[in-house]
C-alpha cells in the first residue's frame, strides 16, 4: 500500500485516497475538432515510468492534487515546475 | 511422565516438565511444551502422516518449518482450520488434528489405488480428459479426490482477530544470527525497531545447531541479545509471527499467532519503516531420485532441527545424500548424538569435498548418487550408484537430503526487487532493490555464517548511518568451526528411468516426467510449466522444489537457470487466515449501515428492511399480519394514489452550493439551463459524465443569489461529490464555489398523495401551501408542526408531494407528528418497493435500472433537457459526437407484458421473435400497477420510440413473454395530479 503526499495533510496512507487517473491537459473548449476532443477524452497516457496523476484525499481534506509517481517502483518524484 | 522411544532423554529446547496431550487421527499422544505437531508425531514414531494430493501415495514429515510440503493437517475443535503444515502448528493443550486427503486413514487409504494408475495421470491429464462435454460435470468428484482439508463451516468463537499498525525506522525480518545482530545495532543506535520472526523463540538456525559462540552455547548469545532488545521500549519483538507480504512504501503485512494476550487469537500487523532489513535465511532443496517422497525421506536441515531443537531422532540408521557441504554439519551432529550413519552419499567428486568431512568416522561415498528409496510406508533402504553405474544397497530408516540452499528471496521479490542467478550458489539471489530494503546473511546468498555476520554488521551500519543514526562498533561474535559452502548442482540423479516416481513438487505430486512432458508439449517458459503441471502451487508454493524445476528446465533446454528465470513470488509467503487480514472488521462492522432517525420506528412497525444505495437501511415494505409482500405493496401504493402516504426520504443526497461562481458551476454540471431559475424555485437536471453518459439526476433549488440546494440520487451522492470537487478543483480552480455535503444535516419526510395538503394543514404550518402560492417545484422555508422546516414541492410518485426537510434532531418528532396528523386521513408509511411501483407507473427514471452507464438523455426521450445554448456543459460534446454517427440506440419504452399477472425479472432480455439470439433490449423494471391493475414494465429497446404499438418478445429463462410497446408513462401523462 502506498503512502501519498497530500499537499495539506502530509504523508498519508493510500486507503484515504481515491485515484483520479493520469493528469489530462486542460479541458478543451468547444472549438476543438471532434477527433481532438476524442483524443483528449479517451487516450490516457500509460507509461512505464513516471506519470503525473490525480488523487483525491477523500477521507481527509478533500483536496484533488497531482503527484508524479513511477508506475513500476512507485517512487514519488518532485513535480516539474 | 511419558517418554517415547525416539526422544532423547536430554537436550533440545523442549520443556520436559510440561507434557501435553494431543489427538491425531482420533488417537491420543503426548508431546512436550515447545514441540510442534510434527516433532511430537515423530517422537511418537508416527511417520505416515498424510496421503498425497493426486496419487494418494504415503507421505510423512519432510521439513521442519514453512517449507514443509507434505504433512498437511486439518485442525479440529476450538482450533479448527484448514490446511496447516504440521511443522508450523505449535503443540497446545487440547490440540486435535487429522490428516488431509485420505479416507478413511493414511494407513489404509481407499484412493491409494490411484498410485497404480499413475501412468494414466500425467501433467495436464484433467485438462485433456475432462473437457467434453463440460469440466463442471467432473469437477466435484475430482475435487473431492484431490482436495485438501475442508475449511471450517462456521465462525470459531474463540478465533478473535485484531489489527495493529506500527511505524518506525527499521523492520528486521528474521531473528536468526544476522537478524538479531542487525536489530541489536539498530536498537543501540536509537532507532525505533521491529523484529519479526516466525519461530516461537528467537535464534533461527542456531536453535537447530550445536554451534558454540564466544565459547558458550550459541543460544546464550541469542538470549543476551533478546534480553537487550526487550529492555528497549523502542523495540517491538514479534515471535511466532510471519511477515507474509511486502507492500508498496515499505509496508510489511505480518500475522502474529498466539499473541500473549488471551483475548486475541491472531493479530495482523501493518508495519511500515523507513528501511527494511531482510534476514530471512535460506530454505533447503530436496533432491530428485525415484521414490524421493517416501516417509523417512527428509531434508537434512529438518533432521538437524528435530534432533537438536526437539530432541527427536526420526530414525535409527541414517543415510545422508547431498550435493553440497552443508549436510556435513548434520553428520557431525549425528555422530555426537551417537546415531548410526550408514553413509554419506555425496554427488560431488572427492576433490570438491573439503574440511567438512574431517573428524567423521563414517562411510563416505563420494561421486555417488541415491538412485531410489525402497520401502512403502517407511523408507527401508536406498540403492546408491557410482559414476560407473555400479550400485550398492544401504539399509536405513532415514534418508536426509540436501540439494543445496535457496536464499529466501520471497519478500525481496515481492518488494519488486530483481533476482539474479548465482552459479556458485546454484540459486537465485537478490539483485537490484526497488524499495528501501537490504538483504543480509543467507537471504543475501552468504551461506558462510562467519562471513555473513561481518557483512551484516557492515550493511546494517551503513543502512543506519544513511538515516542519520550514529552506530557504535559491535563486537563480532566468535564462532566454532564454520566451513565454506560448496555446491555442485545436481538437478536430478543420473540414470532415472521413465516412469520412476521422482517428485519435483512433493505437495502437488508433480514428477520430473511431468516437467519433461510439459516442455515437449511446448510449454517452454517457467510460468507456463508451473500452470500446466501445478509445480510450485499450493500451500507450500514450491519452497523446496521450485529451483529444481528451473534447473531441470535449464538442463533440458540447454540454457542456464538464470535464462529460465523464476516464477513471480507473490504474497502471502505462507498461508494466512483471512481473519488476521480482516481484524476486527467482520460481520456488521465491515461496512456499517447508515441509518436515519426513523430506523428504530420502521423496525418497530415490522418493516422489512432493505439496503438502499450507499449502505442506507431503508424499509422495503410494511406488511401487516399475514400479508404477502405484494399485498403490502399494493396497499401502500393505493394509499398514495387515492389517499396519502409518507416516506422517509432522508438518505437522498443533498448539497449546499454557494459562492460567487455557483450559478456558472451548476450550469457547467447540468445539461439544461439553470441561469433563469428564480429564487425559491427548483429545476430537475441531468448530470452527465464527460463521456456523455448519465451520471446522476436530481432537483436543484435556488435559495438565494449564488446559493443553491442540490439533491442527488441516494446511491450516487458520494460519486457526485467527487465529480463536483474534481470539476471545481482541477478544471475550474479559479472559481469561487463552496460545496457542502448536507445529506445527513437535513432529514426529510415526504408526504404524498391527493390528501397530502390536508395532512400539512392538520400539522399546522406558517407557509401558505395553496397551489397558487406554493406551486410545483417551489421551495418554502417556514414552520411545520412547530419545527423549522424547508418544504420542497417535488414528486417522485406522480402525486402532490411535500418534502418536509427538518434538522436531524427534529426528524423523529416530525415523523410522529405526521403519523398522528395523518391518522384520520388513513396515512400509511411506504417503503422503497412502493416508491418503485409509483415511479414505474410514472416512467420516472431510476439510476441503476434504466440508467446503467450506457444511456444519454436522448435515449430516455429527454432530449429537451439538452440545452442548445450550453455546448460547454460536461458531457455535452461527447453526446453530440456519438449521435452524429446515427447508429440506432436503445430507447426507453413502456411494456404491457402478457404474463398472466406474473412479474418479469429485471434484466430479462428482449430478443427478435423471442429467439435465443442477441438481445435488442431488456426489461429494466416490472411491477404490478395499482392504477392499471395489471403488470407493467419499463425497458430499453432498440429504436424503441419508433416501435410503440408493436409487439416484442421478452425471454425469462425458458419462457417467452409477449409484450406491447407503449410510451414509458402509465399514469397521468400530463402531470396534472402532481401539480395539483
Amino acid at each position: 500500500m502506498l503512502t501519498l503526499p497530500c499537499p495539506f495533510c502530509g504523508e498519508r496512507d493510500e486507503t484515504e485516497f481515491v485515484n483520479g487517473g493520469p493528469t489530462k491537459p486542460p479541458r478543451p473548449d468547444i472549438t476543438v475538432t471532434n477527433s481532438e476532443w476524442i483524443d483528449w477524452l479517451t487516450v490516457p497516457i500509460n507509461p512505464i515510468g513516471y506519470v503525473e496523476e490525480k488523487w483525491w484525499h477523500a477521507k481527509g481534506c478533500g483536496a484533488w492534487f497531482t503527484i508524479k509517481r513511477h508506475t513500476v517502483t512507485h517512487d514519488i518524484a518532485k513535480l516539474d515546475g | 511422565m511419558t517418554s517415547s522411544p525416539l526422544r532423547f532423554q536430554t537436550g533440545g529446547h523442549i520443556n520436559r516438565d510440561k507434557p501435553i496431550e494431543f489427538e491425531f487421527n482420533g488417537k491420543i499422544y503426548t508431546g512436550f511444551d515447545g514441540d510442534t505437531l510434527a516433532s511430537a508425531l515423530l517422537a511418537n514414531g508416527i511417520f505416515l502422516t498424510a496421503r498425497s494430493f493426486k496419487y494418494h501415495r504415503p507421505r510423512g514429515v519432510m521439513g521442519a518449518g514453512v517449507e514443509e510440503p507434505s504433512c498437511l493437517v486439518e485442525l479440529l475443535g476450538v482450533h479448527a482450520a484448514g490446511n496447516h503444515a504440521a511443522t508450523k502448528v505449535e503443540l497446545r493443550t487440547g490440540l486435535r488434528a487429522k490428516s488431509v486427503n485420505c479416507w478413511p486413514s493414511p494407513n489404509f487409504d481407499l484412493l491409494s489405488i490411484n498410485q497404480f494408475f499413475s501412468r494414466l495421470l500425467p501433467a495436464g491429464f484433467y485438462y485433456k480428459t475432462f473437457m467434453w462435454p463440460n469440466w463442471h460435470l467432473f469437477e466435484t468428484s475430482i475435487r473431492r479426490a484431490a482436495g485438501l482439508a475442508a475449511a471450517p463451516d462456521e465462525r470459531i468463537p474463540d478465533h478473535r482477530y485484531e489489527t495493529r499498525w506500527w511505524y518506525g525506522d527499521v523492520i528486521v525480518v528474521g531473528a536468526g544470527p544476522c537478524g538479531l545482530l542487525a536489530a541489536m545495532m539498530a536498537s543501540r543506535s536509537g532507532a525505533r525497531v521491529m523484529i519479526v520472526d516466525d519461530h516461537r523463540e528467537a535464534g533461527g538456525h542456531l536453535r537447530a545447531s550445536r554451534m558454540i559462540i564466544n565459547g558458550n552455547p550459541a543460544l546464550d548469545w541469542v538470549a543476551a541479545i533478546v534480553e537487550e532488545l526487550d529492555a528497549n521500549p523502542e523495540v517491538t519483538r514479534l515471535q511466532d509471527a510471519i511477515a507474509w507480504g511486502y507492500r508498496e512504501s515499505n509496508q510489511l503485512m505480518i500475522t502474529e499467532r498466539n499473541p500473549l494476550e488471551d483475548h486475541v487469537f491472531q493479530r495482523g500487523w501493518k508495519a511500515r519503516a523507513n528501511r527494511v532489513i531482510l534476514a530471512t535465511g535460506a530454505i533447503e532443496r530436496n533432491l530428485i531420485f525415484a521414490n524421493n517422497d517416501r516417509p523417512g525421506v527428509m531434508l537434512a536441515s529438518a533432521v538437524q532441527r528435530y534432533a537438536n531443537e526437539y530432541a527427536v531422532m526420526p530414525g535409527r540408521r541414517a543415510v545422508i545424500f547431498t550435493n553440497n557441504s552443508s549436510a556435513y554439519e548434520l553428520a557431525h551432529d549425528l555422530r555426537s548424538l551417537g546415531i548410526d550413519v550408514a553413509g554419506i552419499v555425496d554427488s560431488r567428486p572427492s576433490s570438491a569435498i573439503g574440511v567438512e568431512q574431517q573428524g567423521l568416522d563414517m562411510p563416505l561415498f563420494a561421486e555417488h548418487q541415491v538412485m531410489t528409496a525402497h520401502g512403502g510406508k517407511k523408507v527401508q533402504a536406498v540403492t546408491i550408484r557410482d559414476k560407473n553405474g555400479v550400485t550398492t544397497r544401504l539399509n536405513c530408516d532415514l534418508l536426509a537430503l540436501s540439494g543445496g540452499w535457496n536464499p529466501a528471496v520471497h519478500l525481496f521479490s515481492q518488494s519488486r526487487g530483481t533476482l539474479a542467478y548465482d552459479a556458485d550458489l546454484a540459486s537465485f539471489v537478490p539483485d537490484k532493490p526497488s524499495q528501501q530494503v537490504i538483504c543480509v546473511g543467507a537471504a543475501a546468498g552468504q551461506m558462510n555464517l562467519a562471513f555473513a555476520i561481518v557483512e551484516t554488521a557492515a550493511l546494517t551500519s551503513s543502512c543506519l548511518q544513511n538515516q542519520g543514526f550514529t552506530v557504535a562498533a559491535v563486537a563480532t561474535p566468535e564462532l566454532s568451526t564454520i566451513t565454506d559452502y560448496n555446491i555442485h548442482p545436481l538437478w536430478k540423479v543420473d540414470g532415472l528411468r521413465p516412469g520412476d516416481k521422482a517428485f519435483i513438487d512433493i505437495q502437488n505430486d508433480v514428477t520430473l516426467d511431468d516437467i519433461g512432458l510439459a516442455m515437449r508439449e511446448g510449454f517452454d517458459t517457467v510460468e507456463h510449466v508451473k500452470r500446466y503441471t501445478t509445480a510450485g502451487m499450493g500451500i507450500d508454493q514450491g519452497k523446496i522444489g521450485n529451483v529444481n524445476v528451473i534447473g531441470n528446465m535449464a538442463e533440458a533446454s540447454n540454457k542456464t537457470p538464470g535464462e529460465i528465470g523464476t516464477t513471480t513470488f507473490r504474497s502471502p509467503f505462507t498461508p494466512v487466515d483471512f481473519g488476521s487480514i480482516a481484524g476486527q472488521r467482520s460481520g456488521e462492522v465491515v461496512l456499517p449501515f447508515r441509518h436515519t432517525p426513523i430506523t428504530k420506528w420502521n423496525k418497530a412497525q415490522g418493516a422489512v428492511m432493505y439496503e438502499a444505495g450507499a449502505r442506507w437501511q431503508r424499509p422495503g415494505y410494511f406488511p401487516v399480519a399475514g400479508e404477502t409482500m405484494q399485498n403490502a405493496i399494493n396497499r401502500e401504493a393505493e394509499a398514495v394514489r387515492y389517499g396519502v402516504g409518507v416516506y422517509d426520504g432522508s438518505p437522498l443526497g443533498k448539497f449546499d452550493i454557494s459562492g460567487r461562481d455557483a450559478a456558472a458551476f451548476i450550469d457547467l454540471l447540468y445539461t439544461n439551463d439553470f441561469s433563469d431559475l428564480e429564487i425559491g424555485m427548483g429545476r430537475y437536471g441531468i448530470m452527465l459524465s464527460e463521456d456523455g453518459m448519465i451520471l446522476d439526476d436530481g432537483v436543484t433549488f435556488k435559495l438565494a443569489e449564488n446559493h443553491y440546494f442540490m439533491s442527488t440520487s441516494t446511491g450516487y451522492a458520494d460519486l457526485v461529490f467527487r465529480h463536483m470537487e474534481y470539476i471545481l478543483q482541477v478544471e475550474r480552480p479559479s472559481w469561487q464555489v463552496w460545496i457542502t455535503p448536507i445529506t445527513s444535516q437535513w432529514c426529510n419526510a415526504t408526504i404524498c398523495g391527493p390528501k397530502a395538503r390536508d395532512v400539512l394543514v392538520a400539522l399546522g404550518t406558517s407557509v401558505d401551501i395553496s397551489a397558487e402560492a406554493f406551486p410545483f417545484m417551489a421551495l418554502r422555508e417556514g414552520i411545520v408542526a412547530d419545527m423549522p422546516a424547508r418544504i420542497c414541492r417535488v414528486s417522485f410518485t406522480g402525486e402532490v408531494s411535500f418534502e418536509i426537510n427538518v434538522w436531524p434532531r427534529h426528524a423523529e418528532a416530525m415523523w410522529h407528528r405526521i403519523m398522528e396528523a395523518g391518522a384520520p386521513l388513513g396515512i400509511l408509511p411506504i417503503g422503497s418497493e412502493t416508491s418503485h411501483v409509483l415511479r414505474v407507473e410514472k416512467g420516472f427514471l431510476s439510476l441503476g435500472h434504466e440508467v446503467d452507464g450506457t444511456v444519454d438523455p436522448f435515449d430516455l426521450g429527454m432530449g429537451w433537457i439538452m440545452s442548445r445554448t450550453k455546448m460547454h456543459a460536461i458531457g455535452r460534446r461527447s453526446v453530440d459526437i456519438r449521435r452524429e454517427s446515427g447508429k440506432p440506440r436503445r430507447e426507453l419504452i413502456g411494456l404491457l407484458p402478457d404474463s398472466n399477472g406474473e412479474l418479469i425479472p429485471e434484466g430479462a432480455p428482449i430478443t427478435p421473435n423471442g429467439d435465443r439470439v442477441a438481445s435488442e433490449g431488456f426489461v429494466s423494471a416490472c411491477v404490478w400497477s395499482v392504477v392499471k391493475q395489471r403488470v407493467i414494465a419499463l425497458g430499453l429497446l432498440l429504436n424503441g420510440r419508433a416501435r410503440i404499438g408493436q409487439t416484442v418478445f421478452i425471454r425469462d429463462r425458458e419462457k417467452t413473454i409477449k409484450a406491447i410497446v407503449t410510451k414509458p408513462c402509465f399514469h397521468d401523462p400530463q402531470g396534472h395530479r402532481l401539480r395539483g
